[in-house]
C-alpha cells in the first residue's frame, strides 16, 4: 500500500522490501523514528484495537503543559488552521489565504484531496497547543513550514497546488524530482535523528520540542495528506507543493495508542479507514472550550506515555520494535521520507547557501553531528584573532552550558511548571547545540524507542518521565524520585499539596539519617587517642585524681566533672581534704571569736537582779521621817528666835528694801492692785514672804484690789486675808476688792493694762468691782498706786513685768516670789530704769522686812523650822552624796579590777 | 467641690490679728483695734477653759468601767469636779442672789482639800529633790554633777541663818552666788527666752508656724 523510504539513500521502496532496492541498505526495521516509536504500525489499520486513554491523565498532562504556552503563539493553532473545524468530523483545510505557513498549509481552498484530515479532539489538540505554544516563536513556526496549508479539494489527498511563491523552500522542493507521487515513506527509528537533525539547525531558539516530532509522519500520512492549491507563499507550502504528492493519496492519520503531541493531528486512524483524508483540522478552534470530537478516545496518547507500561507492552505485543527489527509494515509518511530523501539527495549536491540547514532532512550518520560543533569554527576564521574562542573559553562555554542545564534541572525538580517551562526553552538550544545527539530529544518520544535501555540512556533524567522509562527497567540507575515514582510524581505535581516524592525523599532521608546516627561509635583513632590511666591501687586512681568516667565516651578519662551528684561522695573524706588555703593570724583570730560568738549564744545567760530599789526606798523612807520629825518638832516646840538685822547697805541694796521703803510712802485709800498668781502648793511659802508686806499695805490704810492669772488666785487671796491678814479685819468692797479671775495670761494683762474696768467690769462676788471710792477714778493700771504681785513662777512674774511693768508710768511693780524666782527677778530688779521696783523673795527676806518694820511676822515664826529643815536637807543631801559618791568610787574600782581581770 | 478652708482662714485671722496687736505697741490710734482683740482672745481664753473642763470630764466618764484598772481614780476626779462645780455654781448663786460674802464654801473646799493635797506634794517634792541630790553621785561621779552638789550645798547652807551657827562667809560666798552667776544665768535665759519669744511671733506672723492647727 505505502512505500518505505530508504533511510539510507531516501528512496520509496515497497513495504514488503526488507532492504532499499537503491542501495541495498535495510529498510526501516531498525528504525527509531520518534513517529515510529509513538505511532506503531500495528495501530495504523487497526484504530479500534488502540485503547481508549483516560482523558484524565491525559490533562494532567495538559495542565503541565499549558502555563508555558504564550499567548497568541500556538504551533498548534498554526498546524491546525480554525477554520477547518468547519466539517463535521473531519478537518478539511481550505481557504487556507493567510499568510501563516501552516493556515497556508491546511488551507482547505487549495487542497485539492477532498480527504479529510480526521480533526483531533479539541481537548487533546489544545493540550498539544499548550505545550508547544510557548517555544514557537510567533509566525516563524518550523511547523508551519513543515506542514504548509493543503488544499482538501480531492476528498482522500492533501496536494500542494499552487506553488506560486518563490521562497528558497519552494524552490529547493521545486528542484527536486517532485514528479514521482511516492508517499512519504515514515521515518524509521534511525530516522528520527535524521529528522532531528534536519530540524534541529532550522529551529531557532526557543522554538518548541513539538517541532521535534511532529515531522516524521506515518505511512498512511503520504496517501492521505497532500498538500495541493498551496497558493500562499509560506515556504512549507513550496516545499509540499513540489513534492511528489499528487498520488492524490489522502494522508492518513496514524492511529496511536499514545498520546502524542501529534497525535491530535495525526490521529486519523479512522480516517485511513475511510481513506477520506480530510485537511488537517483548524485547530484554532480546537480550544479547550470547543466541542470534543469522535477521537477523544485517541485523545489520551500523551497520557499513555505516563504509563510506561501500557505503551510499551502494547509496543512488545505489537511490534516489539527492537532496534535492530525494521518496522516494514509500518505505515509512514510518505512524504516525509520524500523530504527526507530529497534532502538526502540535496547532500550529494551543494545546498544553496540560501537553503536552511534545518531543511537537511537527508540522514546522516550518528557520526555526523560530532562534526557540527566544529561548525563553528568556520566563522571563527573569519573573526579576529581577538576573538576567536580559544580551548579556556570553549571550556567556559562548555561550563556555562552544563551549568545552564544543571540550573534548569533543579528548577525542573523544583515544580512541574518550571519543568515545562524548562523542557520547552532548554531543549530547542541544546538541541541545536548538540546537533543530532539523542540526549536532548523529548523522552516521550524516545520512550517508544525501540531500544528502551539505550534510550533510557541516552535520554536525560529529567525527561525519562515523559519517556515512559520504567524505573524497574534501569537496575543500574540510582533511586530517583522522579524516576521510580512518575505516577505519583504528576500526582504530586499537580496538586495543590506537597509533592509526594518530596515527602517520600525527605522521609527516606530522614529515616536513612536516624539509622546513621543510631550506628554512633567511637571512631577509631578516637579511641586510641584515649588516655590510658596507670594507677598502682586498685581503684585506678593516682593521688591527685579523685574520680575517673567509667560510662560513656569519656570512659578512662580521669579528673572528669562526674555526672552523679556530688553529695554521693564522703563528706568526712572530703573534709580531710588538705586545704591549700593559707589562714593568717588575724584569720585565725577571726575564725576564734566567730567560733565563739556562736558558743555564746548556746550559753544561757542569768538575768542578775540587782536591788537599788530596797534601797532607795529605805532611803527615801529614812529622808522623809527625819525631816518630818525635825520639822514637825520644830514647828511644835520651836517657837520664835531672835535674829540680826541684816546690814543697811544691804537692804538699802535689797529688793524687800525698796519694797518697804515704797509702801512705806503709801497712804490710806490708795489703791492697790495685789496679784495673787502662786499656786496653792506655795501656798506656805508666799503666805509667809507675803504675810508682812500685805500687813504692811493694810497698815497703810491702801485700798486692795485683788486679781489673779491663776483660776484658784481669787480663792488663794479670800483665803490669805483670812489665814494672815484677818487682825486687819478687811472687808469686801470696802476695804479691798476681789476682782478674781483674770483669763489670757498675758494677753489678759495687757487687756487689763489698757481697760482694767472693762475686763474685768465685776468682782469675785459679782457686785460693781469699780464701783468703790477708791477704784472710781482708776481707768487704767497706772492709776492703781502700787502694783504687787505675788507669784512663785518666774513666768508669771515676767510676764507681769514685761506687759505690765512697761505700760506703768509712776506706778511701781513690786513682787513677792519665792526664792526660787529671785534669781529670774532679779536681772529686772537691777536692771535700769527698773522693771522691778521692788521684791521680797522667800523666807529670808521676809524676816528681814520683818527686822525692818520692826513686827515679827510669820518669817519670824517659821525661821527656826525653816532653818532645821536646811540643816537636815544639807546634812542629808551632804551624808548621801558622800555615801553615794565613796560607793561609786568603789564600784568603778571593783569595776576596774574586774575589767582587769578579764 | 471640697475647699478646705478651715487652713487658710485660720491662718488669716492669726497673722492678722498679731499684725495688728503687734502695731498696737506702736500705733496709739489702733489701740481701741487691739483692745478689742485682745478683749476677744480673753473670751475664748475663758471659753477654752471651760471647753477644756469638759473635755477632762468626757474621758474620764469614757474611763469607767470595769475594764480598766484606773476607773475608780476616774469616778473619784468626777465626783470632785461636779462637787466643786455644784459647791461654786452654789455660792454664786449665794452671792450674786443673796449678797452673801466670799464663796465661804468654795473656800472651806480650797482650804481644807485643795491645799493640804498640793502642799503635801510639794513637802514630799522636797524630800525627793534632797534624795536626788544625795544620790547624784552615784548616778554620775564627774565634775560637773560634784559642783552642782556642793552648790546646793553652799546656798542651803547659806540660808541658814541662826546666829549662833550663823557662818559669815557662807553668807557671803551664797550672795556671791546668787548676784553673779545665778544672775548672770537668769539673764541669758531671759535673752534666750525673749530671742524665741521674737522668733516664735514672727514664724506665726509669716504662717510658718500655725499652733492653732491648720
Amino acid at each position: 500500500m505505502t512505500d518505505i523510504l530508504c533511510p539510507t539513500c531516501g528512496r520509496p521502496n515497497p513495504d514488503n522490501q526488507g532492504s532499499c532496492e537503491f542501495c541495498g541498505s535495510p529498510l526501516g526495521t531498525d528504525d527509531s523514528s520518534l513517529r515510529n516509536d509513538l505511532f506503531p504500525a500495528k495501530d495504523i489499520n487497526a484504530p479500534g484495537r488502540h485503547p481508549p486513554v483516560e482523558p484524565d491523565d491525559s490533562s494532567r498532562l495538559d495542565d503541565f503543559l499549558k502555563p508555558t504556552e504564550p499567548a497568541g503563539s500556538s504551533l498548534r493553532n498554526d498546524f491546525f488552521p480554525p477554520e477547518e473545524n468547519d466539517d463535521h468530523g473531519s478537518l478539511e483545510p481550505t481557504g487556507l489565504n493567510d499568510s501563516s505557513p501552516l493556515k497556508d498549509f491546511f488551507s482547505s481552498e487549495d487542497l485539492g484531496n477532498q480527504e479529510s484530515i480526521q480533526p483531533t479532539e479539541p481537548d487533546d489538540s489544545s493540550r498539544l497547543d499548550d505545550f508547544l505554544k510557548p517555544t514557537e516563536p510567533a509566525g516563524s513556526s518550523l511547523r508551519n513550514d513543515f506542514f504548509p496549508p493543503e488544499e482538501n479539494d480531492d476528498h482522500g489527498s492533501l496536494e500542494p497546488t499552487g506553488l506560486n511563491d518563490s521562497s528558497p523552500l519552494k524552490d529547493f522542493f521545486s528542484s527536486e524530482d517532485l514528479g514521482n507521487q511516492e508517499s512519504i515513506q515514515p521515518t524509521e527509528p534511525d530516522d528520527s535523528s535524521r529528522l532531528d537533525d534536519f530540524l534541529k539547525p532550522t529551529e531557532p531558539a526557543g522554538s518548541s520540542l513539538r517541532n521535534d516530532f511532529v515531522p516524521p509522519e506515518e505511512n498512511d500520512v503520504r496517501d492521505i495528506l497532500e498538500p495541493t492549491g498551496l497558493n500562499d507563499s509560506s515556504a512549507l507550502k513550496d516545499f509540499f507543493s513540489s513534492e511528489d504528492l499528487g498520488d492524490q493519496e489522502s494522508i492518513q492519520p496514524i492511529e496511536s495508542d499514545d498520546s502524542s503531541p501529534l497525535d491530535d493531528f495525526l490521529s486519523t486512524k479512522e480516517i485511513d479507514d475511510q481513506n477520506n483524508l480530510r485537511a488537517a483540522g483548524p485547530l484554532e478552534d480546537a480550544k479547550p472550550d470547543s466541542e470534543p470530537t469522535s477521537f477523544s478516545g485517541d485523545s489520551g496518547w500523551l497520557d499513555m506515555l505516563q504509563d510506561p507500561n501500557s505503551t510499551i507492552d502494547e509496543d512488545q505485543e505489537s511490534e516489539a520494535a527492537p532496534v535492530s527489527a525494521p518496522t516494514v509494515d509500518k505505515p509512514g509518511t510518505d512524504w516525509l521520507e520524500k523530504i527526507k530523501r530529497l534532502n538526502k539527495s540535496a547532500d550529494e549536491v551543494e545546498e544553496d547557501s540560501s537553503f536552511p540547514d534545518w531543511l537537511s532532512v537527508t540522514e546522516k550518520p550518528e557520526g555526523e553531528p560530532k562534526a557540527k560543533p566544529e561548525e563553528p569554527e568556520s566563522p571563527a576564521e573569519d573573526v579576529p584573532d581577538w576573538l576567536q574562542l580559544d580551548d579556556d573559553d570553549d571550556q567556559l562555554n562548555d561550563f556555562l552550558q552544563k551549568k545552564d542545564l544543571y540550573d534548569s534541572e533543579i528548577k525542573s525538580e523544583d515544580s512541574g511548571e518550571t519543568i515545562s517551562e524548562e523542557e520547552e526553552s532548554q531543549a530547542p538550544a541544546e538541541l541545536f547545540e548538540e546537533g543530532v545527539e539523542h540526549k536532548k530529544f523529548p523522552s516521550w518520544a524516545a520512550a517508544q524507542d525501540s531500544a528502551p535501555q539505550n534510550g533510557a540512556q541516552e535520554i536525560p533524567e529529567e525527561l525519562q518521565f515523559l519517556a515512559g522509562v520504567e524505573p524497574d527497567s534501569i537496575t543500574d540507575q540510582i533511586v530517583d524520585p522522579f524516576q521510580g515514582e512518575e505516577e505519583e510524581f504528576f500526582d504530586d505535581l499537580f496538586s495543590e499539596e506537597l509533592p509526594g516524592w518530596l515527602t517520600t525523599a525527605s522521609e527516606e532521608g530522614a529515616q536513612i539519617a536516624e539509622d546513621e546516627i543510631s550506628r554512633g561509635e567511637l571512631p577509631g583513632w578516637v579511641e586510641a587517642m584515649r588516655p590510658v590511666v596507670e594507677s598502682s591501687d586498685m581503684t585506678g586512681l593516682s593521688e591527685d585524681e579523685d574520680y575517673i568516667e567509667n560510662y560513656g565516651p569519656l570512659a578512662g578519662i580521669p579528673s572528669v566533672l562526674p555526672a552523679e551528684a556530688e553529695f554521693a561522695l564522703d563528706p568526712e573524706q572530703a573534709a580531710m581534704k588538705p586545704l591549700d588555703l593559707t589562714a593568717s593570724k588575724s584569720h585565725q583570730e577571726y575564725v576564734n571569736l566567730l567560733k565563739k560568738l556562736i558558743g555564746e549564744e548556746k550559753k544561757v545567760k542569768p538575768i542578775t537582779k540587782v536591788a537599788p530599789v530596797q534601797t532607795q526606798r529605805i532611803l527615801r523612807w529614812l529622808i522623809a521621817i527625819i525631816l518630818i520629825i525635825t520639822i514637825g518638832g520644830t514647828i511644835i516646840f520651836g517657837g520664835t528666835i531672835e535674829t540680826k538685822i541684816p546690814p543697811e547697805d544691804q537692804v538699802n541694796s535689797s529688793g524687800y528694801g525698796a519694797l518697804f521703803n515704797q509702801i512705806d510712802e503709801l497712804f490710806d485709800g490708795q489703791p492697790v492692785l495685789i496679784a495673787f498668781d502662786y499656786q496653792p502648793a506655795a501656798t506656805a511659802e508666799m503666805h509667809i514672804a507675803a504675810a508682812s508686806v500685805v500687813d504692811h499695805l493694810m497698815e497703810q490704810g491702801t485700798y486692795l484690789s485683788f486679781v489673779s492669772t491663776q483660776p484658784t488666785g481669787p480663792v488663794l487671796a479670800e483665803h490669805f486675808l483670812t489665814s494672815t491678814q484677818e487682825k486687819h479685819g478687811y472687808i469686801h468692797n470696802q476695804q479691798y476688792i476681789n476682782l478674781g479671775y483674770l483669763p489670757g495670761e498675758s494677753a489678759g494683762l495687757v487687756s487689763f493694762v489698757i481697760a482694767p474696768k472693762k475686763i474685768i467690769p465685776l468682782a469675785f462676788d459679782g457686785s460693781n468691782a469699780w464701783g468703790s471710792p477708791p477704784l472710781v477714778n482708776v481707768d487704767s493700771i497706772s492709776d492703781f498706786a502700787m502694783i504687787l504681785v505675788i507669784t512663785d513662777d518666774p513666768n508669771t512674774a515676767k510676764s507681769w513685768i514685761e506687759q505690765v511693768g512697761t505700760h506703768l508710768k509712776d506706778t511701781p511693780l513690786n513682787m513677792v516670789v519665792s526664792a526660787q524666782v529671785e534669781p529670774l527677778i532679779q536681772p529686772y530688779f537691777r536692771a535700769s530704769p527698773q522693771l522691778l521696783s521692788g521684791y521680797v523673795a522667800g523666807v529670808i527676806h521676809s524676816l528681814n522686812y520683818e527686822h525692818l518694820r520692826e513686827q515679827p511676822s510669820l518669817a519670824s515664826t517659821a525661821w527656826l523650822p525653816y532653818n532645821i529643815g536646811i540643816i537636815i536637807t544639807v546634812g542629808t543631801m551632804f551624808i548621801g552624796g558622800l555615801a553615794n559618791g565613796v560607793l561609786s568610787l568603789f564600784s568603778r574600782h571593783r569595776a576596774r579590777q574586774i575589767g582587769e581581770i578579764k | 467641690m471640697n475647699i478646705k478652708l478651715n487652713a487658710p482662714v485660720s491662718t488669716a485671722i492669726a497673722i492678722g490679728v498679731g499684725i495688728i496687736v503687734l502695731a498696737g505697741y506702736f500705733i496709739p490710734s489702733i489701740t481701741n483695734i487691739r483692745f478689742a482683740l485682745l478683749r476677744t482672745g480673753l473670751v475664748l481664753a475663758a471659753v477654752a477653759l471651760l471647753v477644756g473642763i469638759i473635755n477632762l470630764l468626757t474621758v474620764h466618764f469614757k474611763k469607767l468601767g470595769p475594764d480598766n484598772e484606773n476607773s475608780g481614780y476616774s469616778l473619784i476626779l468626777i465626783i470632785a469636779l461636779l462637787l466643786t462645780l455644784v459647791i461654786g455654781i452654789i455660792d454664786m448663786v449665794q452671792s450674786y442672789m443673796f449678797g452673801q460674802s466670799n464663796f465661804q464654801m468654795t473656800n472651806w473646799i480650797f482650804t481644807n482639800i485643795q491645799l493640804p493635797i498640793e502642799t503635801s506634794l510639794l513637802a514630799v517634792t522636797a524630800v525627793s529633790l534632797t534624795y536626788a541630790a544625795a544620790s547624784i553621785l552615784r548616778k554620775r561621779m564627774d565634775l560637773f554633777s560634784i559642783t552642782f552638789f556642793f552648790v546646793i550645798l553652799l546656798v542651803l547652807l547659806g540660808s541658814f541663818s541662826i546666829p549662833p551657827a550663823t557662818l559669815p562667809f557662807l553668807h557671803i560666798i551664797r550672795d556671791w552666788i546668787v548676784r553673779v552667776p545665778a544672775l548672770g544665768g537668769a539673764r541669758g535665759l531671759l535673752l534666750g527666752i525673749a530671742l524665741g519669744t521674737i522668733t516664735t511671733g514672727i514664724r506665726i506672723l509669716m504662717g510658718t508656724d500655725r499652733p492653732y492647727g491648720g
